[in-house]
């Protein structure tokens, strides 16, 4: 039983991580049917931009009060990113064939990559990530499960990121406007919206929760790579999909199931088949299932399949 | 097997013999119902119209025959076998179609386009096509000499090298004639085949949709354009609101006040909501 | 003596200044390659021996020869090409391409001389001569040309422009491949590039387009030719034929892809699995102390075992294109890519059966022999000796001719037809009887297979497998070879895939540079020429549907193919 409490444990901690990368996914899928395969990599940069805030500014700190700068500049970071990208790469592709802006993402996805790998000073090696006053450090002992203090942040993180992004699309104009334009783009633009502005804020929002996710990361590895995002944005997409892609609240759900099929798999699947090793298969393999037998997702969602 | 017969039927009057019948076709989005128990019987050499206000359910209902949507109820039934909704299914069946928006392959040549109405006719592998033994030479030679012939048949053999996108408007809606001419069916649905064509073309269509109809195959045709529609058919059904108002011959349909009131009465543009609901369903 | 045109009337009598500018700037860049660069012999080969110009030196020569003609051109005795040819733009081109190859040679023997005061004359003499052929050459107007589809020539003539074409393209290929010095590399690139730049921009390569089309089956041939005599020039070096041995198995790869992304549109992130399977089934067959399967059959059974292995991993992952399409098949085929890497990184015996040693992969494994013909020994023929890559780069070469030969053959069938038709409108498609799931799941078996069967070969030039030879970098790759090169072409991904893996082997000193260069490249290219290199003509037509004016060309030019081949029939 503690077993199985502490594999809960964990699957919701790195379902929570999963969580805010995919509504990234979801939000901007949501709007211009467009799987921004490069969000990883703005997750990556968020970490790293959490990192160089901390370096330049608080190098040697290790207070709380730094966590909510580095916090910052990992959003700004990812935020700047993510709305570079959409004007330069994206926007020019509005109308071509499907093919283009998924290739063009595979090319930012590798260009980030090798950017970070290159320019950011160490990252050809990991990099250590700053240990946080509270919020890192030795676990706690709840009955016969272990709960970690970078665990209670990541969980946190998500509850606050999804209030206020509730908050956020149900009770202001903006968040409406997004809602219009995910329904029905030029009727929208029809009515008044800015479709463009609209598409930025969506690609802003999923950047800063993304953004976000890289500090929760950064303080549960306790070290970041140029790397990160690869993995970490195909689980997310898997998680987004799992919740049913441009469901947002899907997206939270699908995070959170995925992380905690992962542990399970770890702990449960008998015979050599299961075990660490085997946990991003499980996860790929979920995926697949998943979009060939129920592509419009857990959540169910409006999918609108444009080859 | 590559070619299909050319005996004329006696004369446009119908042989009796049905080729398509559905019966009590219901097709349900959700809570909307486009198609309400509808009722519909072509005979060989018939042409059939199919006419009705915006949303009325015609091309939901078209859908429903061609397999491209599986109807919520009801059966249809081609040359007495019940299809398998499956579009490949009906077309190999002897049941070809064209499009309301023009569904061409636009950056194939016509030639092209109408070789692959050819596809299912035709059986050449992926070893046969590689190796390309004297077979394959034959086949291919008469696929594109049968192509050949229908896009003349379609007035269309002098664009045969064009590419679709092209064509003016109304050698497009011939060229998906010719494309569904060429995968032999027995039945053709044609969906509103003179939109958007000034008044000769139509005139031009209908002499095509006769000479089709004199090859023996039945038609059906939907059609906004009255006149077109009341001196090309031999049967009419008027659709509303997705339930058959009225079936009978030209003159029957043309003279009930109903058809006028259903048309000029109060037009509903609920096309709209339709597609919404179909696209939820999918 | 065709005097009608109306520029030529105007610089016929008296040539203009611009033209006279150029002129001289032509005549001082070659003056310059004429006397020394440098003082230091061990800069850019050697040029410091005067009248004897280096190898750099007569690249310029060469670019003021190609000049020479364009000034011709333009003193319109020569009418018939110079209404092809716009020498305007391709002077211009080529005045920018000499001042910057002059400019780069100053800063290398700047650099590496040390200091400026190791430059002769000679450098600035050609330096000052570009700089004069720019201010000429943009100053001289440029005029609308005949589109070069409506021009005929001698068949004979054709066909000599293509094979002067392919010799050009072997010698390049072995002068290339010869430099070992970076900077001389950069150099010949930056010449190659604007040279082939100016020649385009002149309109030559549209001619010579129309021209390959017209004749492709001689360029075909020619080109295998050229690629079979390769070998002959490299005089049993093993350092070029590795990596051009290394540039076939990625074209031949990448060829494969084009049947499933160019052909059948589907995207396939997960391509480089299938190399990896027919790599690792080769392996663990094979008579390596480490393979872990114990039946060891000719390699020729291997071979077809690989390539249904990979077939059927093919069907596997093609299964799922009958319920998802676009995006999302795409994500299926990437994480499917990553099943076999994390699966083939695990199956070390502690996490599942010992198939594939884990990471460590599978070594050691022994040169090909086919028959009593070993192809880890050095052959000669001809008196020329033939070593190990050599052997392995004309096994490779056959394969690519059998896979260009399914390509090409495939794309012009019934198959072919129901491609671009799915491709075009599914549901249309569909309508029309075409089997939609049938050709799908074909398109990735078959493209698997041939991807087994160029993997089976990979694993024994490798001597070794290991998972991370097979990673989604390296399908981007291949993806990005097929982008770069043309969707749907073959000439197009031979070109892709050349330049993809030449230049990373040759620009070693940009080397950790390459990933970054070519995540920009995937970007640039999808904005700016989405077709792709050499495109094909349907592929640039789906890129750019509201090109009316490019469908139209391209029709006429279709038709006057019809025309031409059937006066010839």
């Amino acid at each position: 039983m503690d077993q199985f409490l502490q594999q809960l444990l964990n699957g919701v901690t790195l379902g929570s991580l999963y969580a805010l990368i995919a509504v990234g996914y979801t939000v901007v899928y949501g709007i211009v049917q467009l799987i921004n395969f490069a969000h990883g990599e703005v997750f990556m940069i968020g970490a790293f931009g959490s990192l160089a805030t901390w370096t330049l500014f608080f190098k040697g700190q290790t207070g709380l009060w730094v966590l909510p700068f580095m916090i910052i500049g990992a959003v700004l970071a990812s935020v700047a990113v993510a709305l570079l990208l959409e004007r330069v790469a994206y926007r020019p592709l509005r109308n071509a064939p499907r093919l283009a802006p998924l290739i063009t993402a595979i090319g930012i996805s590798v260009f980030l990559q090798e950017a970070v790998r290159l320019f950011y000073p160490g990252a050809k090696s990991a990099l250590p990530f700053p240990q946080i006053d509270l919020v890192t450090g030795a676990a706690f002992q709840v009955g016969g499960i272990t709960v970690r203090r970078s665990a209670i942040f990541v969980i946190g993180a998500l509850v606050v990121c999804a209030v206020l992004l509730w908050f956020f699309i149900n009770r202001t104009k903006m968040g409406r406007g997004m809602l219009a334009v995910s329904q029905d783009p030029d009727t929208a633009r029809l009515m008044g919206i800015n479709v463009d502005r609209i598409i930025a804020v969506a690609f802003a929002i999923g950047a800063a929760l993304a953004g976000v996710a890289g500090v929760a990361q950064g303080l549960q590895n306790s070290n970041i790579d140029f790397f990160i995002g690869f993995m970490a944005g195909l689980k997310a997409f898997t998680a987004a999909v799992l919740g049913g892609i441009g469901n947002i609240y899907g997206a939270v759900v699908g995070g959170l199931v995925l992380g905690v099929v992962e542990a399970m798999a770890v702990q449960f699947i008998p015979g050599t088949f299961g075990g660490s090793p085997w946990k991003d298969v499980w996860a790929f393999v979920l995926l697949i299932v998943v979009l060939v037998f129920r592509p419009q997702g857990l959540m169910g969602a409006r999918v609108v399949d444009r080859a | 097997m590559t070619t299909t017969t050319h005996d004329r039927p006696s004369a446009p009057a119908a042989s009796g013999k049905a080729v398509l019948e559905a019966t009590g076709v219901i097709m349900r989005f959700g809570g909307l119902t486009a198609v309400n128990n509808v009722n519909l019987r072509v005979n060989e050499g018939e042409i059939v119209g199919l006419i009705g206000p915006n949303g009325a359910g015609k091309t939901t209902f078209f859908n429903c025959l061609t397999g491209m949507y599986k109807p919520t109820e009801g059966e249809v039934k081609f040359q007495g076998t019940v299809l398998p909704p499956k579009p490949r299914a009906v077309v190999q069946a002897g049941m070809a179609r064209t499009f309301q928006n023009i569904r061409l392959f636009a950056n194939m040549t016509a030639l092209e386009n109408v070789m692959v109405g050819r596809y299912c006719r035709t059986s050449a592998m992926a070893l046969t096509s590689i190796i390309r033994g004297p077979k394959y030479r034959h086949e291919e030679e008469a696929t594109r000499a049968r192509a050949q012939e229908l896009l003349n048949f379609v007035g269309l053999g002098k664009t045969s090298e064009h590419l679709a996108r092209n064509l003016p408007y109304g050698d497009q809606r011939r060229l998906e004639i010719a494309r569904a001419l060429a995968t032999d069916p027995k039945l053709i649905l044609l969906d509103e085949p003179t939109a958007g064509m000034n008044p000769k073309e139509t005139e031009e269509a209908k002499e095509l949709i006769f000479r089709i109809r004199d090859m023996g195959l039945a038609v059906v045709v939907i059609e906004h354009d009255m006149r077109f529609i009341f001196t090309l058919c031999d049967r009419v059904l008027c659709l509303v609101r997705g339930e058959t108002l009225i079936e009978g011959s030209p003159q029957v349909v043309q003279s009930d006040p109903r058809v006028i009131e259903a048309y000029i009465g109060k037009p509903d543009d609920d096309e709209l909501e339709e597609e919404a609901a179909k696209e939820d369903q999918a | 003596m065709t005097t009608t045109q109306s520029r030529a009337a105007v610089s016929n009598p008296r040539p203009s200044s611009q033209w006279l500018l150029t002129l001289v700037g032509v005549v001082l860049l070659v003056v310059g390659c004429l006397l020394p660069w440098a003082f230091v012999p061990a800069i850019l080969g050697n040029v410091t021996v005067l009248l004897y110009p280096g190898a750099m030196q007569i690249l310029m020569i060469i670019v003021g020869a190609i000049a020479v003609f364009f000034l011709l051109l333009r003193t319109g005795r020569f009418a018939a090409a110079d209404r092809l040819l716009d020498s305007a733009r391709g002077l211009r081109a080529l005045s920018v391409t000499a001042a910057a190859f002059m400019v780069l040679a100053v800063v290398i023997i700047a650099m590496q001389a040390p200091g400026l005061a190791n430059a002769d004359p000679g450098v600035y003499v050609s330096l000052v001569g570009a700089l004069l052929m720019v201010a000429g050459s943009f100053r001289m107007p440029s005029d609308p040309k005949v589109d070069p589809i409506t021009v005929h020539l001698p068949s004979w003539v054709e066909i000599v422009v293509i094979v002067v074409m392919l010799a050009i393209a072997l010698f390049g290929a072995a002068y290339a491949l010869g430099q070992e010095d970076g900077t001389i590399f950069s150099l010949f690139l930056l010449f190659l590039a604007g040279s082939v730049v100016a020649l385009a921009r002149a309109g030559l390569f549209s001619w010579i387009g129309v021209i390959a089309q017209r004749n492709r089956r001689v360029i075909t041939l020619g080109a295998f030719a050229v690629a079979f005599l390769f070998p002959f020039t490299q005089n049993g070096s093993d350092a070029n034929m590795s990596i051009a041995t290394q540039v076939l198995i990625f074209a031949t790869t990448a060829l494969g892809l084009n049947i499933v992304v160019g052909l059948a549109g589907l995207l396939d992130l997960g391509y480089i699995a299938f190399l990896g399977a027919g790599a690792y089934v080769s392996a663990m067959m094979s008579h390596s102390a480490f393979a872990t399967i114990g039946w060891k059959p000719p390699f020729i059974v291997v071979v077809v075992i690989a390539a249904c292995v990979s077939s059927i991993l093919g069907l596997i992952i093609g299964s799922p294109t009958l319920r998802v399409s676009g995006d999302y098949l795409a994500i299926v085929t990437l994480a499917f890519g990553e099943i076999f890497r994390l699966t083939v990184n695990n199956l070390d015996g502690n996490n599942g059966p010992d198939l594939t040693n884990g990471p460590n992969g599978i070594p050691g494994i022994p040169e090909l022999e086919i028959g009593s013909f070993n192809f880890g020994d050095t052959h000669t023929l001809l008196g020329i000796p033939l070593g190990r890559f050599a052997n392995y780069y004309f096994l490779m070469l056959v394969v690519a001719a059998i896979i260009i030969t399914i390509f090409t053959r495939l794309n012009n069938s019934r198959i072919g037809r129901g491609w671009v038709a799915i491709r075009e409108d599914e549901k249309a498609a569909e309508a029309m009887g075409v089997n939609v799931f049938g050709l799908k799941l074909f398109a990735f078996a078959g493209g698997a297979f041939l991807a087994g069967m160029a993997g089976s070969i990979k694993a024994h030039q490798d001597v070794s497998v290991t998972p991370d030879q097979y990673i989604f970098l390296e399908s981007a790759f291949l993806l990005a070879a097929i982008v770069l090169g043309g969707m749907g072409t073959v000439a197009g991904v031979l070109v892709g895939a050349t330049v993809l893996k030449l230049l990373p082997e040759k620009l070693r000193f940009v080397a950790d540079y390459r990933l970054l260069t070519f995540g920009l490249l995937l970007v640039l290219m999808m904005r700016f020429r989405p077709e792709g290199l050499v495109p094909s003509r349907r592929r640039a037509l789906e890129f750019h549907e509201d090109d009316t004016k490019l469908a139209e060309r391209i029709e006429e030019a279709h038709l006057e193919g019809m025309t031409k081949t059937e006066g010839r029939a």
